[in-house]
């Protein structure tokens, strides 16, 4: 397992990732925390200049896969609306091609 | 339906102004999170899984048709396409940027909507019957009274910080459409001895993490002094609720601790006091009022017969269609429960096109029901084939109304930060499930309700068939509960046994149905009749062996 520092932006409330430089919407651009990953988010906490920073676990990979299904539709997008995927990659746990709204 | 006046209306403007100036000191961060997440969630604007979301009060489920095709147009302009109608007959959007909120709250205040109160420890939006003023077997029209306390809740400087959140449910009919014994307080319009009109007065039910059927605290409080009998209950809750423990602070705690004789005792001595000082409009008031919700121009000469020689019309006609007080016409329930769909959802171009519907066939005017579908209350008769020819060219004439399709979700894990896990998924499997529609039709009457967390927002606790999902160990279980009820004969589901999967709840449902039919007396008896009847051991047999 990796761990990613994930928030959400201020201005949009859009899903971010902790890029080793900045913030990214994609989940793909996501760099593991190394041992100062602790640090960091104390850091982000502080700064107030994202909302709800946390630290995730995810699975190696590209996309990196989150743990938890809260953490890989937060990375994806909502299962039901293959539409509003936010990553290029399928969604992993997207089982109905729901294409639009009711 | 109620317009503002001046003062609604300055109230209103004055919020978008005041919360416009609040977000451009946050953008500018010259106020941190912390001091700003109280200020946007007193405007409905939360921040959910994927972005901010923003739930719009609509008040008594009641708006019209220029408010929902304004609605639509958000939906186009501010989020992605779509909106999702709640239990609370509200609508929310999943999709919101901040920098955009102020000028969205802008568009609806010129409508005469907000998102003031959809959220905090405050009088929440009220609710009501959705068939409101056109129901055959309602003693008065509710709305009116809806209307008022609306107006009475809106600012209240004394109930802006109450223990917790704060619901009221109004409704005039002995066959309850909007779960009155389920709500903080539950107001029922009815008659006494003499003829008067007055108000059975429940308080303290409630879903959640512990559900409660309100009792009832007194049975009949006249109309000119509910809003001073509201008033005392709502101070002996704002005293005595408790503030030391979320999880026990909703009224239903306070109720059930001291016992309902004892909370009766103490709400009559406040009212006692607060009665005197006149604290109830004055009855130019409730007149003004009432009047705005004066019936249309209802054409006497409209026939009372319906032409069912098409077959599928037929069919909605059977499901979808209540009856109206006055002959002619009909009352539409529009289904946003497609088989496979996301129950809630309305599309922008639905959104408008029912707006546009409304216009033509129903006065202008449309409801939001607490299961998550829309009403048109108005129809005539000789119009319903020509309404269910449009609302069918946009999928939104699908006759299940009460079948095990229409099932409530609520946004579960897809969207909601407090869920555990998904309903949407669970309900368009089990749609699919039961999408044959001769299979619905034998299966009758049979509410499914799915709640994505404790909070039980998809009203779990009071389905026919009531799923709640949890969070195992990192993974999505989901509980199977049966024998609710949020109807006149109001009941909590029982737990049936262990959980099961995604994939496996399903199976469990379809084992409970089938075991339903082969126990009904005959197939007049509905499911929750023949649960009461023969009890939890049947349908656990046949679940789990």
């Amino acid at each position: 397992m990796i761990r990613l520092l994930t928030a959400n932006d201020t201005l949009t409330g859009d899903v971010i990732w902790w890029t080793g430089k900045g913030w990214s919407l994609n989940l793909a651009a996501a760099v593991a925390l190394g041992a100062d990953g602790d640090a960091l988010l104390a850091e982000t906490v502080a700064a107030e200049n994202v909302n709800d920073p946390a630290i995730i676990e995810a699975e190696a990979g590209n996309p990196p896969r989150p743990r938890t299904m809260r953490e890989r539709i937060r990375g994806f997008g909502p299962t039901v609306r293959a539409d509003l995927a936010r990553a290029a990659a399928p969604h992993p746990d997207q089982k109905l091609a729901q294409a639009g709204a009711a | 339906m109620y317009r503002y006046d001046q003062y609604d209306q300055a109230l209103v403007d004055a919020r978008v102004d005041e919360f416009r100036d609040q977000v451009e000191r946050r953008l500018r961060h010259e106020i941190t999170e912390d001091q700003f997440k109280p200020l946007r969630l007193m405007n409905g604007l939360y921040l959910q899984l994927h972005a901010y979301m923003l739930r719009v009060a609509i008040p008594y489920g009641t708006l019209s048709g220029t408010q929902m095709r304004i609605l639509g147009g958000i939906a186009r302009t501010y989020d992605r396409g779509y909106g999702h109608f709640t239990t609370r007959q509200n609508i929310q959007y999943n999709w919101i940027k901040l920098e955009q909120a102020p000028d969205l709250l802008a568009e609806l205040a010129a409508v005469e909507m907000h998102a003031i109160q959809t959220s905090g420890n405050c009088i929440r939006n009220i609710s009501s019957d959705q068939f409101a003023g056109s129901a055959a077997d309602e003693v008065a029209d509710p709305r009116p009274y809806a209307e008022l306390l609306r107006q009475w809740s809106s600012f209240h400087p004394e109930f802006s910080f109450l223990p917790r959140k704060f619901k009221i449910a109004v409704t005039a009919s002995d066959h309850d459409r909007a779960a009155v014994k389920l709500h903080d307080i539950g107001l029922q319009l009815h008659r006494n001895g003499a003829g008067e009109l007055g108000f059975r007065v429940f308080v303290g039910g409630g879903m959640g993490r512990t559900p409660f059927i309100a009792p009832v605290i007194r049975e009949f409080i006249p109309v000119s002094q509910y809003l001073s009998y509201c008033e005392a209950i709502l101070r002996v809750y704002n005293r005595y609720g408790r503030r030391d423990n979320i999880y026990k602070a909703r009224i239903k705690i306070l109720v059930h601790e001291i016992g309902a004789a004892e909370f009766t005792r103490q709400v009559e001595t406040e009212w006692a006091l607060l009665e005197p000082l006149a604290l109830d409009a004055p009855a130019a008031e409730y007149e003004r009022i009432k009047a705005q919700f004066a019936p249309p121009a209802y054409d006497a000469s409209a026939p009372d017969s319906i032409d069912r020689s098409d077959p599928d019309f037929a069919v909605w006609v059977d499901h979808n269609i209540a009856a109206h007080k006055v002959p002619g016409y009909a009352i539409v329930t529009i289904s946003l429960k497609p088989v496979g769909g996301i129950p809630g959802d309305a599309s922008a171009e639905q959104m408008e096109l029912i707006a546009d519907l409304a216009a033509k066939y129903s006065f202008d005017e449309i409801r939001v029901t607490h299961s998550q579908n829309l009403v048109l209350a108005d129809v005539r008769k000789d119009q319903l084939h020509a309404l269910w020819s449009a609302l069918n060219a946009a999928d939104l004439a699908t006759p299940n109304l009460d079948l095990v399709t229409d099932i409530i979700a609520c946004p579960g894990l897809d969207y909601c930060a407090l869920a555990n896990a998904r309903s949407i998924p669970v309900a368009q499997s089990i749609a699919l499930r039961f999408a044959n529609l001769d299979r619905q039709h034998d299966i009758g009457e049979l509410k499914i309700k799915i709640s994505g967390c404790i909070n039980a927002c998809g009203h779990h606790h009071a389905g026919h068939i009531g799923i709640l999902g949890v969070d195992r160990k990192g993974e999505e279980s989901y509980q199977l509960s049966l024998g609710g009820s949020g109807a006149e004969d109001t009941s909590l589901a029982k737990i049936l046994g262990p959980g099961f999967s995604e994939e496996g709840v399903v199976d469990a449902v379809e084992k409970v149905i089938e075991a339903y039919r082969s126990l009904r007396l005959n197939p007049e008896e509905r499911f929750l009749d023949a649960y009461r009847r023969v009890g939890a051991e049947p349908f656990k047999e046949a679940v789990y062996g």
